[in-house]
């Protein structure tokens, strides 16, 4: 279908007396069953005018009888009396319409944006013309003219104008709302976030879960649809629009898109969208990056954007702008993940080929996602296929992953199952160390996925995701966490250009440590955390100028703060059990999208949140202005179940602008206020997968974060480049931090051990990237500062005499190079390299002694580094073969993770050997570390 | 041994066997950056109790790694000034302590400052510190018992009492235990002289006690009990100390001194933060952020500058517990000697230099035990034991500690 779309436009030159038609007598034609196209020809043989016409829409047709007319109009008029097709003459020229009957006269006022009854003058065709598109023919007023290359079309794919709605006399004022769905070749699967552009970036939207898009205020006439989105061959669709109307487009799957790295869509979006700092990709995109032990992650390319670093190998979480782990929102299908890494941050907790997309949102936040500080990344898990069962598997040196999309019900329910599960211990059992040969790692996760599309207009969705990991560092304690998450979604739409998602979402996260212990101290602890959500967010189009966002959102948070008990009967291991909070929180949310101008568009967000900390509790109070301590503690009440123990509002407005220099170049700006009432306890340098979360109460109170951003923005007219200039500067308060040497775990009054304090985070964020050809991919380089101020009227809670310090990833430099060049169609060629300043550290710097025994004495804190970070990856990727209707795609990727060997330094600590203190560093990856995956879809 | 880095080593070395050699095989190397600032940082040690008594500061530097130990501080002026108005003045002694002038006890109700003025004109003083309410040790005893890892032994517990007031306390040890060197002998060998072909030996009487010693030790660890989260303030079976069965100390006559001090809630929350940054983290997967530990001194000029150490003012009560061995293990063998006494009988073979028995005498490893006649090692004529078989100073003190009661 696609291919024959590509051909279809004839042009035929007459080779007749051209004389013969001027002022000519009248033509007499006389057809019996002749094809029309033949009968055209013959037209243009007796008359010698030239015809143009789409091949397509004469076929099938027969003309019968006779036929005259003295110009070659009215013989062609007279010709198409019965079809739906029209003449158009202009000068020698014909040209034959389907459907459309074209008033140049109308549409050159339309152009004019007025109405007016004009004479069909030359003037006005010329001024018509030059505003066409570039693409039309300078002879031809409407892009009517059919060229006839027939080169293959290549990248993107043009196709034949579609018409959209009924002809009318009357242009609506306001313009058209055209929606659409983009699916696959077959018609029937939905593609979900590929871009849309109009008529050359004069709007653009993406598709949705279902594929769907919606354009709301187009002009009447001619218009350029553009779809892309890699994976696919793009398209370049001509509509062509008379009224409101659908446009369904099939985008093919194309393999040469491998040489884009990163979505186009993305690209061209950063220009054109309001909101700053945002991204998006899709496992697909991610596929040639190379590997480390075989598993694809979107999070590690994630870090490779700027204002986004992870500590390191083996740390969960990443740091965004200057922000802690625990401030980043990480939502699968609108439910919150607490802890999206396996194995001590090395693999993703998502399974890759279940995840459709993956969304960062850095700069401006969209005022739907609320109570995280940073960062969102915000993960859409695939729309099952209902059409015929797929599958895709792989196979590395530590996972299998299989995932499958079955049809249950053709083209409206269907199902996607994946699992993952580790098989690491092989790895362990091989190594001759004693210590690890005790040790076992298992984790696994799995996901399912219902999409049942009830009708045309309500779809359901519901996904259950489950991790788990276990893992024992030597024999006689196991660890292991689980995370679970759970969304039910129902998208509705309301009436043409109203939306209504409802979203009940629920996620649980809890870890346990069991220690066999020696003798009688063995003992279990545990902590476990749970939400559930309730979502409603709606979207509608008041005006073609604005698009107005709004919703509201309240969810129950539960969490049971840690026990402690005896593993077995004889351990004598004291029970504790710290009391279990609760906490509502809900928020209100609007935000209205004004187009101010051609150029200018502006989004004013608002988001009001209410949180309150619920009974049964038992709450301290301690003596205002004095440090928490059991000295300042002044009564202990009990909250009872039902009452409200500590309430906190925050209003966080959120704006952005932009304006567009021209197609290619944009500025924005951007205003961000959050509050985040969950934080997490841990006064780790690095985060671990055991930190607990705790509720802020009567004593510990909400962080709170501004941000203010200004961008600039290119893409290159041809597409192929992008490039982006943001800087950044954020404040944040009530910053959550903790005394030197607390004690966290199982603290019943833990917030003796918290100092809240300021923090201040500013950068520069350059983002270059190449997105077709044999050679693309992206360079990104920040420079950025992490400040902490943890000040105080009481010195003994000041940390650094109350001075902003390097906060523990403040890495100044970091810079990330992903590059892929593509050899052949099947084979291709990958590189990361990674740069990063050492991230901050305290050292002791000598020896004391106190009341008889040595102590360390420690630095100011962060005073020194570690040394630097960097690290190059090398990938080998060979794709199947290109044959079309084979039964699967197989793809091998051979990875090579810190090719150079490079011991980049995770922790330098100090041991005493023999008296004599040693500086030691700790690694995690020392050495290259190759591995082979086989991934097949089908 | 440094109790802190223990406590690193072990995070570490869970850490690594964990994960880090799960991948790769060496992936903990020296590390190449430098560390540490040259600064010596003054350590300030001060006790202030209602004890009537020359109350006592140390003053000492911290030192860097490479150094064995403090650099005491030295004609520096020190001096205590009581909100009531009273003031008192301490002079040096060796090793950095300050002495008051005039005994005395800390009172309650005043707040107590530390003022020091170093050689070179930095001045620093504490925060004013007031007396907590007195605790007292309602009893110490010993229990027969086994510890946490199912080994058995003594465990020195302790019962304690305050007023509400008081919930916090600290303790601290002094033991002490009676060592009889087994293999001692009244008579000593001795080189007169040594040539090329010719040497000298003495057998002579001992002159000074070596047969019975009190070896001695302090806590290795910082003992704090808080009775703010129980329903009384009361300290019942606190474990001070646990001793193996078979730890040589049990031997012949063992005995404790606790005090138990009274402090107050900054001084716990000190002593606390002192002790989790020298004990292991109970995260595994990252280390704890570590950092200065603040005390309560602070430079007056600049304030930047960093003070170590504390100025503690508490009450103290103090219990004296004596054990032996067969009343909590009747009929029972004694534990083994510290060491295997093996005697020996090295030779006078050889030219200078390599003559065996004179090496040892020189380098004091071995003691005069009595003439080889039965030849119970072979060898030489003279029978000699380890040092610590012969004389027991090479263990501990010998004398008799003034309370010492056997």
């Amino acid at each position: 279908m696609k291919k024959s779309l590509t051909l279809l436009v004839f042009c035929i030159v007459a080779l007749g007396a051209l004389e013969a038609l001027a002022q000519g007598p009248t033509n007499t034609i006389v057809f019996k069953e002749v094809p029309l196209n033949k009968a055209l020809d013959s037209v243009a043989q007796h008359t010698g005018a030239k015809i143009y016409y789409a091949q397509d829409w004469v076929k099938d047709l027969v003309v019968n009888g006779s036929y005259s007319g003295n110009t070659p109009k009215i013989l062609l008029e007279a010709l198409l009396s019965g079809t739906n097709l029209n003449v158009f003459e202009w000068e020698t020229q014909y040209i034959i319409t389907q459907n459309t009957l074209i008033y140049p006269d109308i549409v050159a006022s339309f152009y004019r944006g007025e109405f007016q009854k004009a004479n069909s003058s030359d003037a006005e065709i010329k001024e018509l013309s030059s505003k066409l598109p570039k693409k039309s023919s300078s002879k031809l007023p409407l892009e009517i003219s059919f060229n006839n290359k027939t080169k293959p079309t290549k990248n993107p794919l043009k196709k034949s104008p579609i018409t959209i709605g009924k002809q009318t006399n009357y242009i609506a004022v306001n313009g058209y709302t055209i929606t659409g769905k983009i699916t696959e070749a077959d018609g029937i699967t939905p593609i979900p976030n590929a871009t849309i552009i109009l008529n050359n970036q004069e709007d653009y939207t993406s598709s949705d879960g279902s594929g769907a898009f919606a354009f709301e205020g187009i002009s009447y006439g001619t218009q350029l649809l553009k779809v892309s989105i890699v994976g696919y061959q793009n398209i370049e669709q001509p509509i062509k629009v008379f009224n409101n109307g659908t446009v369904n487009l099939s985008l093919q799957e194309s393999f040469e898109a491998l040489e884009e790295v990163v979505v186009k869509a993305g690209a061209k979006k950063a220009v054109q969208e309001v909101g700053s700092g945002g991204s998006s990709f899709t496992p697909e995109e991610t596929k040639n990056i190379p590997l480390i032990l075989g598993e694809r992650d979107l999070f590690k390319v994630a870090t490779t954007l700027p204002g986004v670093s992870s500590a390191g190998e083996g740390a969960a979480g990443f740091n965004v702008r200057g922000g802690k782990t625990d401030q980043n929102l990480i939502l699968l299908d609108r439910a919150v993940v607490y802890n999206p890494t396996h194995f001590f941050g090395l693999f993703p907790a998502l399974n890759p080929f279940a995840v459709a997309a993956l969304n960062v949102y850095k700069g401006s936040i969209p005022v739907k996602y609320g109570g995280r500080l940073s960062a969102v990344f915000d993960m859409e898990t695939k729309a099952p296929n209902n059409q015929s069962v797929k599958g895709e598997a792989s196979l590395g040196p530590i996972t299998a992953n299989l995932m499958l999309e079955i049809p249950l019900q053709k083209d409206s329910a269907s199902i996607l199952i994946g699992g993952r599960s580790a098989h690491a211990n092989w790895v362990l059992g091989a190594l001759k160390q004693e210590s690890v040969a005790n040790s076992t790692a298992l984790f696994y996760d799995g996901i399912i996925k219902y999409q049942h599309q009830l009708n045309k207009k309500n779809t359901l969705k519901t996904t259950l995701y489950h991790s788990k990991d276990a893992f024992s560092i030597n024999s006689d304690s196991i660890y292991g966490y689980t995370n679970t998450a759970i969304s039910i979604q129902w998208q509705r739409q309301l009436a043409n250009k109203q939306f209504l998602n409802t979203a009940i979402t629920h996620s649980r996260y809890g870890f346990t440590i069991d220690y066999e212990g020696t003798g009688n101290n063995g003992f279990k602890q545990g902590y476990d955390l749970s939400d559930t959500q309730l979502l409603l967010d709606s979207k509608i189009q008041l005006h073609p100028k604005h698009s107005i966002t709004y919703g509201v959102m309240a969810k129950n948070y539960r969490m049971e703060l840690g026990f402690n008990k005896p593993y077995g009967i004889n351990d004598l291991t004291s029970l504790v059990d710290l009391e279990a909070e609760q906490a509502l929180e809900m928020a209100v949310f609007a935000a209205d999208l004004i187009n101010l101008s051609d150029k200018t568009a502006v989004e004013l967000g608002l988001r009001y949140n209410i949180y309150a900390q619920l009974g049964a509790i038992t709450q301290r109070i301690y003596e205002p202005n004095s440090p928490f301590n059991n000295g300042s503690l002044n009564a202990e009440e009990v909250i009872d179940k039902g009452q409200i123990a500590a309430t906190y509002t925050g209003l966080a407005p959120r704006i952005s602008f932009r304006y567009l220099l021209n197609e290619n170049n944009s500025i924005k700006a951007s205003y961000n206020k959050a509050f985040q009432f969950i934080h997490t306890l841990s006064n780790a340098t690095t985060p671990a997968p055991n930190d607990s979360w705790k509720l802020s109460d009567n004593n510990i109170k909400p962080q709170a974060s501004q941000q203010f951003s200004l961008g600039i923005y290119h893409n290159s007219a041809s597409q192929k480049y992008t490039a982006s200039a943001e800087g950044f500067y954020k404040k944040q308060e009530n910053l959550l931090d903790f005394k030197t040497g607390a004690s966290l775990v199982l603290n019943p009054r833990v917030e003796q051990e918290v100092i809240q304090g300021l923090g201040k985070s500013y950068g520069v964020e350059l983002f270059l990237q190449k997105n077709i050809g044999k050679l693309n991919g992206w360079l990104s380089y920040t420079f950025s500062r992490s400040l902490l101020q943890l000040a105080s009227d009481f010195r003994n809670l000041e940390i650094n005499n109350g001075a902003y310090f390097p906060s523990n990833f403040d890495k100044p430099h970091d810079f990330s190079g992903v590059l892929n060049y593509q050899f052949s169609k099947r084979w291709s060629f990958s590189a990361n390299l990674i740069y990063q300043t050492g991230r901050p550290v305290t050292f002791p710097i000598g020896n004391y002694q106190f009341n008889g025994s040595e102590f360390v004495l420690y630095s100011d804190r962060n005073s020194y580094r570690i040394p630097d970070y960097y690290r190059l990856d090398l990938g080998i990727n060979l794709e199947g073969n290109h044959r079309k209707n084979k039964a699967f795609n197989g793809f091998w990727s051979l990875s090579v993770y810190n090719a150079l060997g490079r011991n980049n330094p995770y922790s330098v600590f100090f041991v005493n050997e023999g008296g004599e203190i040693k500086a030691l560093q700790s690694s995690i990856f020392a050495v290259a570390v190759p591995s082979l995956t086989y991934t097949v879809n089908f | 041994m440094s109790i802190a880095f223990n406590g690193f080593k072990k995070i570490l070395t869970v850490w690594f066997t964990g994960l880090l050699v799960v991948f790769t095989s060496s992936c903990i190397t020296d590390y190449q950056g430098t560390i540490g600032g040259s600064s010596e940082v003054l350590v300030v040690n001060g006790l202030l109790t209602d004890e009537y008594k020359k109350q006592l500061v140390q003053l000492s530097r911290s030192y860097t790694f490479e150094n064995a130990g403090p650099r005491y501080e030295t004609d520096a002026a020190v001096s205590v000034s009581g909100s009531d108005g009273s003031l008192y003045s301490f002079y040096e002694t060796p090793n950095g302590v300050y002495k008051s002038i005039a005994a005395f006890a800390a009172k309650a109700g005043v707040n107590y400052q530390l003022e020091i003025t170093t050689v070179t004109g930095e001045a620093y003083a504490s925060s004013p510190m007031g007396l907590p309410a007195p605790t007292q040790i309602q009893a110490l005893k010993a229990v027969a018992t086994t510890n946490a890892q199912g080994n058995p032994g003594i465990s020195i517990q302790l019962d304690g009492s305050g007023p509400v007031t008081a919930s916090r306390f600290r303790y601290d040890f002094t033991e002490h235990w009676k060592i009889v060197a087994p293999y001692w002998s009244p008579l000593d060998i001795v080189v007169l002289s040594e040539g090329q072909s010719t040497f000298n030996l003495a057998i002579i009487e001992r002159e000074t006690e070596e047969r019975v010693c009190y070896g001695s030790a302090r806590p290795q660890e910082v003992l704090l009990a808080s009775t703010s989260a129980l329903a009384t303030n009361e300290v019942k079976n606190f474990p001070i100390r646990f001793i193996a069965k078979e730890d040589y100390i049990l031997q012949q006559r063992y005995s404790i001194g606790v005090k138990q001090y009274g402090i107050s809630e900054q001084t716990y929350s000190y002593y606390e933060t002192l002790k989790s940054l020298s004990v292991a983290a109970e995260n595994i997967f990252s280390e704890d952020q570590p950092g200065f530990l603040q005390g309560n001194m602070y430079a007056l000029e600049d304030p930047e500058e960093k003070v170590a150490g504390f100025f503690e003012v508490s009450t103290v009560s103090e219990k004296r517990l004596f054990i032996n061995f067969s009343d909590y293990f009747p009929g029972e063998d004694l534990p083994d000697y510290v060491v295997n006494c093996i005697p020996s009988a090295p030779t006078t073979d050889g030219p200078l230099g390599s003559r065996e028995l004179l090496n040892v005498i020189y380098n004091n490893s071995v003691r005069y035990y009595g003439i080889n006649t039965e030849r119970i090692a072979p060898g030489g004529t003279f029978l000699m034991v380890p040092a610590n078989c012969g004389d027991c100073t090479t263990l501990g003190a010998n004398i008799k500690p003034d309370f010492w009661i056997d």
